[in-house]
């Protein structure tokens, strides 16, 4: 019985739900070990009951063979565990060094030697491979050297074992090939590593067992060498997953949309968008790739009406309407999947049925007069909406803001395509879904293609925009760097245009 | 956290807290009564005594309840939309002074007729003032709160020098002339008891806000904009043009309250015709969580406070002063509430973790 961490039998009910159900994990010291599961199926309970959040109903922890008791996250860092959240919790106007000594700061009561932390803080990353100027202040460091900071601030008080929360889900491809090597670099010096994550690429290439949880319940472990991606997909979601599916599309139709040499800028600030032209056909998915921030989220605004472009000229069905409101561009077949559900596409604290009419609440058949709404027809509506969408909720008389991602997510998608557009946006639609409601969310796209309506996906993530798309356009500081066929163009190529390597319009047709 | 409801239930639990911040207040009151060496239970007994004591004194709680509740409901109809109207008490006072004017200066009307074309003045007068705020938000984006702020202070001292120079009445007065007997609201009960029309008027405005807000389209839109103005933006609904729309209702109602007051009890305009009631509206509408038919309830509470407040003075000694730290100290533990709230919350997510309905 030589494991690093042993989970006994841990249980931690909630009222009325339990979300851990006699969990038994074990991982043995210098181990990555991926817990996977859907959001909801209680990787993260767990995890906080590891790190001293919540304390277990049920169940003993057991580092180094000897039974553990957390009471808080105090106990559990002398216990040598550290944990690295999903959202960083840093002060960008410190410094690196400031930012890891904080709460354990060298020196006597009065002065902090910071030469000392700083120089302490340099070695530790130069162990670890991790290039980080300890001087720098947070503000000016990119996504990744944050993180960095945080594995740091973790390292600095001497963990052991450290839990990373979904630490993909805010890197590039290229960013992502870093991080594995951190953590194999981690791993090479007996760190201990718990990784949260469903992103199976990676998983597989950094972590020697999966442990699947499914409802609270753990369904198996598995030595990485011995299963397989469907598997694991499999175990996730209690069935199998078509993980790679591209039908081709039998039909290109005409130009729905088309941009014709749009430029976006904000008074003085550089310009954000840059002579953008391009078509979407009716009968494709356009993906538009690339690394956030450059300018995808002003064409989103600029297509949807919220900002107009400083130059150039937005077509739809061969009309300009770049001077058009956003409800009249509604009315006439454009929807939208804003990115953040909670700020852009939900109103939250209304009900479900209130929420799938947002933005058609005016058209006549929710009325019963040109002032009055009906609300039979609105519960109507809804009730046959969760159906047909499978929006799992007590009813829809309850407010949108108890419902998990996946079917706040399903609100929208149900909204959006019920107003049956001729274009349809989507701009990150499958953030922070699991692999079963991002599957819904992709099929929800495809239907939308078979029946020859045009699509826009908009998507930081590689994978998702090479599985889905028919052609890519890939934005690079505000400019196309390229559009290709998505048949015969690889990660590479799609990483090198992103970061402004690749040879422009390479494989590929120009619209 | 189990679902909340956006119904019945959902607002009866938010009442209940409130009625323990209003319990909190009153004990909070009573302390420092206690402190000034006044007797907290013999001074509230008078102030309830005075505003419920006897049907007459009832019937003046009521009466009193009529302005507050209008400027309780412009407050919710403005709240609701995200719009911050502090200026209730500038758009009620314009209110009045307009239903003052149209009611001296037209004459040979009938009541039939007389009565709604004041009172519409009444209405145009508080949305005319509101349109200014609404108007600089619109176009120079100048803070609504700042904006009906300072307007509060020019109605005050416009609608005085009005009552003191071209309105004047005869002698020494701090009031206009009588408006014609023509626009006065009937009297629905005899002396000593005093109720008008205007208490039905108020009602009937709380049910018609309540339809505004849960039964039209404009409605179902302002609440969106109040609740989540970007959701609503993307959604197509014009942000700027509800919250301009709701500040003018907003005004119009808060002109209601001058118009019926003058036209109900007053009589003419007199110099502090509102004397608070447009402030008032705020923790009216504070207590009710902006719902308009708790309003018709919450506005009671306020009223009575104001004619019981004179019983416990000559009764129990205690200053009327104390009444309106009172009403403050109801509005401190109202804000508290959402601290409370925020704890209860927290404790239960810390129990209960996400729970959310897979």
């Amino acid at each position: 019985m030589s494991y690093k961490i042993q989970l006994e039998n841990i249980t931690k009910r909630f009222p009325g739900v339990t979300a851990n159900d006699h969990i038994h994990i074990s991982v043995e010291k210098g181990e990555i070990h991926t817990l996977a599961g859907e959001n909801g199926a209680g990787k993260s309970t767990l995890m906080n009951i590891l790190f001293g959040l919540y304390q277990p109903t049920e169940g003993q922890i057991y580092i180094d063979g000897k039974p553990e008791v957390f009471h808080s996250s105090k106990d559990s860092i002398r216990c040598g565990i550290g944990m690295v959240h999903q959202h960083f919790m840093l002060v960008p106007r410190l410094t690196v060094t400031e930012n890891i000594i904080a709460g354990k700061e060298p020196g006597n009561r009065i002065s902090i030697d910071r030469h000392k932390a700083a120089k302490e803080i340099q070695e530790l990353s130069d162990l670890y491979g991790m290039r980080i100027d300890p001087y720098k202040k947070v503000a000016d460091l990119t996504v990744t050297e944050q993180q960095r900071v945080e594995i740091l601030k973790v390292l600095y008080r001497r963990a052991e074992i450290l839990i990373f929360d979904e630490p993909t889900a805010v890197l590039t491809p290229q960013e992502i090939d870093e991080f594995c090597e951190i953590l194999l670099k981690l791993k090479e010096k007996g760190k201990t590593i718990l990784f949260i994550s469903h992103k199976l690429a990676e998983v597989f290439r950094i972590s020697d067992n999966i442990t699947v949880i499914r409802l609270g319940k753990v369904v198996g472990t598995r030595k990485v060498s011995e299963t397989t991606p469907e598997e694991i997909t499999q175990m996730m979601v209690g069935r199998s997953v078509d993980l790679n599916r591209r039908e081709r599309p039998a039909f290109k139709g005409e130009a729905v949309l088309e941009l014709e040499g749009v430029e976006y800028k904000k008074n003085k600030e550089p310009k954000k968008l840059d002579n953008i032209s391009f078509a979407v056909h009716a009968g494709e998915i356009l993906g538009i790739a690339g690394i956030d921030g450059n300018g995808q989220h002003e064409l989103a605004r600029i297509i949807c009406g919220l900002a107009a472009p400083t130059k150039g000229q937005v077509k739809y069905h061969g009309r300009d309407i770049s001077g058009e409101s956003i409800r009249s561009r509604k009315d006439s077949g454009i929807a939208c999947i804003p990115e953040d559900r909670h700020l852009e596409g939900l109103v939250l604290d209304y009900s479900i049925e209130n929420n799938l009419i947002l933005g058609q609440h005016h058209l006549p058949k929710f009325k019963r007069s040109k002032f009055v709404m009906d609300h039979r027809k609105i519960r109507q509506n809804g009730l046959e909406l969760k159906e047909r969408f499978d929006i799992r909720c007590p009813g829809t008389d309850v407010t949108a803001s108890t419902l998990s991602g996946g079917n706040q997510q399903k609100i929208i998608i149900a909204r959006e395509v019920m107003a049956n557009p001729d274009l349809l946006i989507a701009i990150q639609p499958t953030r922070g879904l699991d692999v079963g409601a991002e599957e819904f969310v992709h099929q929800a796209l495809y239907d939308q293609r078979n029946s020859k309506k045009a699509v826009i996906l908009i998507s930081f993530e590689l994978d998702e925009i090479l599985a889905i798309s028919d052609r890519i356009m890939v934005l690079h500081k505000g400019q196309i760097a390229g559009i290709v066929d998505a048949e015969h163009t690889t990660r590479e190529q799609l990483g090198a245009m992103m970061l402004g390597l690749g040879d422009k319009n390479e494989g590929g047709e120009t619209a | 956290m189990k679902g909340k409801r956006e119904t019945i239930n959902g607002i009866l639990l938010e009442t209940g807290i409130t009625f323990l911040a209003i319990f909190l207040a009153i004990v909070a009151g009573g302390a420092v009564m206690a402190l000034f060496g006044y007797n907290p239970v013999s001074a509230y007994a008078a102030l309830a005594k005075g505003a419920f004591g006897t049907f007459a004194a009832f019937t003046s709680t009521l009466t009193k309840s009529v302005p507050i509740m209008f400027t309780g409901l412009a407050v919710a109809v403005a709240f609701k939309c995200g719009v911050f109207n502090i200026g209730a008490e500038g758009q009620m006072l314009m209110g009045a002074l307009s239903a003052g004017i149209a009611g001296i200066y037209i004459r040979f009307l009938p009541a039939i007729l007389h009565i709604p074309v004041t009172l519409a003045a009444a209405c145009l007068g508080g949305m005319a003032w509101a349109f200014i705020p609404a108007g600089l938000k619109q176009k120079f984006k100048v803070d609504v709160v700042i904006g009906t702020i300072m307007l509060n202070y020019i109605a005050e001292y416009f609608v005085q020098y009005m009552i003191l120079n071209p309105l004047k009445a005869d002698g020494v007065a701090t009031s206009t002339r009588a408006i014609e007997k023509t626009a006065m609201l009937p009297k629905l009960l005899s002396a000593p008891n005093v109720l008008n029309l205007g208490y039905v008027l108020a009602v009937g405005a709380a049910f018609l806000v309540y339809f505004l807000f849960w039964h039209t389209t404009r409605g179902y839109e302002m609440r969106a904009v109040g609740l989540n103005p970007t959701a609503s933006r993307w959604s197509g609904i014009n942000v700027e043009k509800n919250a301009f729309l709701a500040l003018i209702i907003s005004g119009g109602l808060a002109g209601l309250a001058g118009g019926i007051e003058v036209t109900g009890s007053l009589g003419k305009v007199i110099v502090g015709a509102s004397s608070g009631y447009g402030f008032n509206g705020i923790p009216v509408a504070l207590i009710a969580h902006n719902n308009p038919l708790i309003i018709i309830f919450s506005s009671l509470i306020l009223a009575a406070m104001r004619t019981g407040a004179m019983m416990m003075q000559t009764s129990a000694g205690v200053s009327k002063n104390m009444v309106d730290m009172i009403q403050g100290l109801i509005i401190v533990f109202l804000c508290a509430e959402y601290v409370f709230r925020y704890y209860i919350k927290k404790g239960l997510e810390k129990a209960g973790g996400n729970v959310s309905c897979q």
